[in-house]
């Protein structure tokens, strides 16, 4: 009897709370959305009808539903004001456009803004020209699903972040489409987050960036011609699998920037033409696998503060550099990869070469003592002196060797 | 004059080790385009030909021409023709003959297979090598009478050209990385023409993006229009000097 009783209440908890539903509509009764918000209740519904509403500053104080099926637009007017801005739980926004958030260097004036608030949802808007597009600032459990970002920033300075996130737990950001701002995503002391199956393309600094931000995973992301793809800094625990880094291209471009990082796993992503594809600094305890570098630059770029780092099984093919390192020692492990490079032969016919491999090319080592010397870069002279270092290595790290090189590519998908 | 550089540039492509060495080319220049997937890298590989191959090639086998042909040059002298119109003709002839199996060979595989602006300098960049080449081979041909001689000399110019100069260039600039020694380092380019040659094929490529910060000043030049012609100025008037050069000491020479 009792059980029964439990098993009611549960599904009495379950069915959702039935509010009222206000409609917003330029030719009225409620002609603004800040009206409509003043008489929402705790579980509100607002639908916002065509049109396009000249607001900003929009406080959503209680748990509302607010969204448009017709692309309402919400244009800020190019003031340096939120547009929403987001202060009770259980919040839905939906299908809007927002337009029009003005560049401050006093306020980080957002489309969307999240204060405070848990269980967030934030799906299907187009947010144009803003400064910054959805700002989280202590939020929990948001989902942030099927928005298209764009920014059309051209200096560094004066740019927001497409999604910024400052102090949050558990963030799921999944599809969205961020281009032309600073970052595309921005987390800064973000915790157990997941990032996936978005969309990052030409942002001036980086397509996702990370501070202070640890146990969080993303995965199947995109991030093409950004000045950078992927900077994680001074985080722990970071999982980033099947991500593709593709033309991050430049004088300073990397695809994914590693510098404090430790414990995490860079796994099954694609590395294709970005000027280094992996650079990293103080990167401890990482393991790499599964990974295609190819055509870039560059393949890694590993100082000599890295330690720990396991990198195995993965695919180097027609890089210009293997691995670059500004150490004679090695603390790092390389095993089974598979370099397009290697010369070896094997006579077992297990699969692997047997002679070792050292990735280290020599020009490499020598551009990076003398920067200024890349001008001989396919220069015949080079082209000599790196087979010479072949044949009898002297210069490069002698540790540095994979000692057994895969003989064929693997086959990912 | 024209009929004279016409029967050498005839008799050169019947000649043949020229025939061979077009050949050559062309298995190289074709074969590579169809075999590999990438022309960025098919294309970084042919100018490794271009670098040293053909210098080599052209020097060595001008040289050779010249001694061989002397019974023809002196019979051309006994007939009332100006020594300058032989010695043009014989340049000409030359030049010409190279520069249409190296048009052939690796030229015409990279209009067709790789039209990009990368593609046109690395023909300007070797036509302009085997004319500077066959001009240095008459120079050093002209001034000895030894053939042999000649050949170590023209053999000792394209070592030093093709990798001892850049060595050097490696030397001086390890002593001095302290210094701001890249504006020299730029102007040092222009006293070898196989570096001319090569920096403004490599700067055309995605390779550029790889020299970075340092490799900007190189790349403001290089990388501009203005910067290019004045590249392709320079490997012209390494073109032209070694020839007249040979010319001066050709009219005034005693046979």
């Amino acid at each position: 009897m009792r059980f029964i009783f439990l098993i009611a209440a549960w599904l009495i908890s379950l069915s959702p709370v039935t509010g009222k539903t206000i409609t917003v509509n330029k030719t009225g009764p409620h002609k603004t959305i800040a009206k409509a918000l003043q008489l929402a209740e705790s579980g509100d519904r607002i639908v916002v009808k065509k049109g396009t509403y000249y607001e900003n500053t929009l406080m959503i104080n209680s748990p509302v539903t607010i969204l448009t099926t017709e692309g309402a637009i919400i244009d800020g007017g190019g003031e340096a004001k939120d547009i929403l801005i987001v202060r009770a739980d259980d919040v839905h926004i939906s299908g809007f456009s927002l337009i029009n958030v003005g560049v401050s260097f006093l306020e980080e004036a957002a489309a969307i803004r999240l204060v405070h608030c848990k269980n967030a949802v934030i799906e299907d808007n187009r947010i144009d020209s803003c400064f910054f597009g959805i700002y989280v600032e202590y939020g929990k459990y948001a989902k942030i699903r099927n928005n298209t970002i764009r920014g059309s920033f051209t200096d560094e300075a004066s740019a927001g972040n497409a999604i910024h996130a400052w102090k949050g737990e558990k963030l799921t950001i999944t599809d969205n489409l961020t281009t032309g701002h600073r970052d595309g995503i921005y987390f800064e002391f973000v915790n157990n987050s997941r990032i996936s199956n978005n969309i990052s393309q030409f942002n001036l600094r980086y397509g996702l960036h990370f501070m202070f931000s640890n146990d969080d995973v993303y995965e199947h992301n995109l991030f093409k011609d950004n000045g950078a793809g992927v900077a994680v800094m001074f985080s722990r625990n970071i999982t980033m699998k099947s991500n593709r880094f593709i033309h991050n291209w430049g004088g300073a471009a990397y695809g994914l920037l590693l510098k404090e990082i430790s414990d995490g796993s860079i796994e099954g992503n694609k590395f294709i033409q970005n000027t280094i594809a992996i650079l990293a600094e103080g990167a401890n305890r990482l393991k790499m696998s599964e990974n295609v570098f190819k055509l870039n630059g560059t393949a890694m770029d590993i100082k000599g503060n890295c330690m720990d780092n396991v990198i195995k099984r993965n695919n180097f093919i027609a890089n210009t550099f293997e691995v670059v390192t500004n150490t004679k020692s090695n603390l790092n492990h390389y095993s089974e990869n598979y370099w397009s490079n290697y010369s070896g032969y094997d006579r077992n016919r297990d699969g692997f070469g047997d002679m070792p491999y050292r990735p280290v090319n020599l020009f490499a080592k020598v551009t990076n003592e003398v920067p200024s010397a890349t001008f001989l870069l396919h220069s015949p002279f080079v082209r000599l002196m790196e087979i010479a270092e072949k044949i009898f290595p002297q210069f490069i790290p002698e540790s540095l060797i994979d000692d057994l090189p895969k003989m064929a590519a693997y086959e990912f998908n | 004059m024209n009929k004279i550089s016409f029967t050498i540039a005839l008799d050169l492509l019947k000649n043949k080790a020229i025939l061979i060495f077009g050949f050559i080319l062309a298995f190289l220049g074709w074969g590579m385009f169809l075999l590999e997937s990438q022309p960025e890298k098919t294309i970084l590989a042919l100018l490794q030909v271009t670098l040293i191959i053909l210098p080599l090639v052209t020097g060595i086998f001008a040289t050779v021409y010249y001694y061989n042909s002397r019974e023809f040059i002196h019979l051309l002298l006994i007939q009332p023709i100006r020594r300058s119109s032989v010695i043009r003709g014989i340049f000409i002839g030359l030049a010409g003959g190279f520069v249409f199996s190296f048009l052939v060979g690796i030229g015409l595989p990279l209009l067709l297979f790789y039209p990009t602006l990368a593609s046109l300098y690395l023909i300007i960049a070797g036509l302009l090598l085997c004319i500077i080449f066959t001009g240095i081979a008459l120079w050093v041909s002209t001034h000895q009478q030894d053939k042999a001689r000649s050949m170590g000399i023209i053999l000792l110019f394209w070592v030093f050209f093709t990798f001892v100069y850049e060595g050097i260039q490696l030397l001086i600039m390890y002593q001095l990385a302290e210094y701001p020694i890249e504006q020299p380092m730029l102007w040092s380019v222009f006293f070898n023409p196989v570096s001319i040659a090569r920096i403004l094929v490599v700067m055309q490529t995605e390779a550029a993006a790889l020299l970075g910060l340092s490799g900007a000043i190189f790349q403001d030049f290089f990388g501009s229009l203005k910067g290019s012609l004045i590249a392709i100025g320079v490997m012209v008037v390494w073109a032209v000097v070694p020839y007249f050069l040979s010319r001066f000491k050709f009219i005034k020479r005693d046979f």
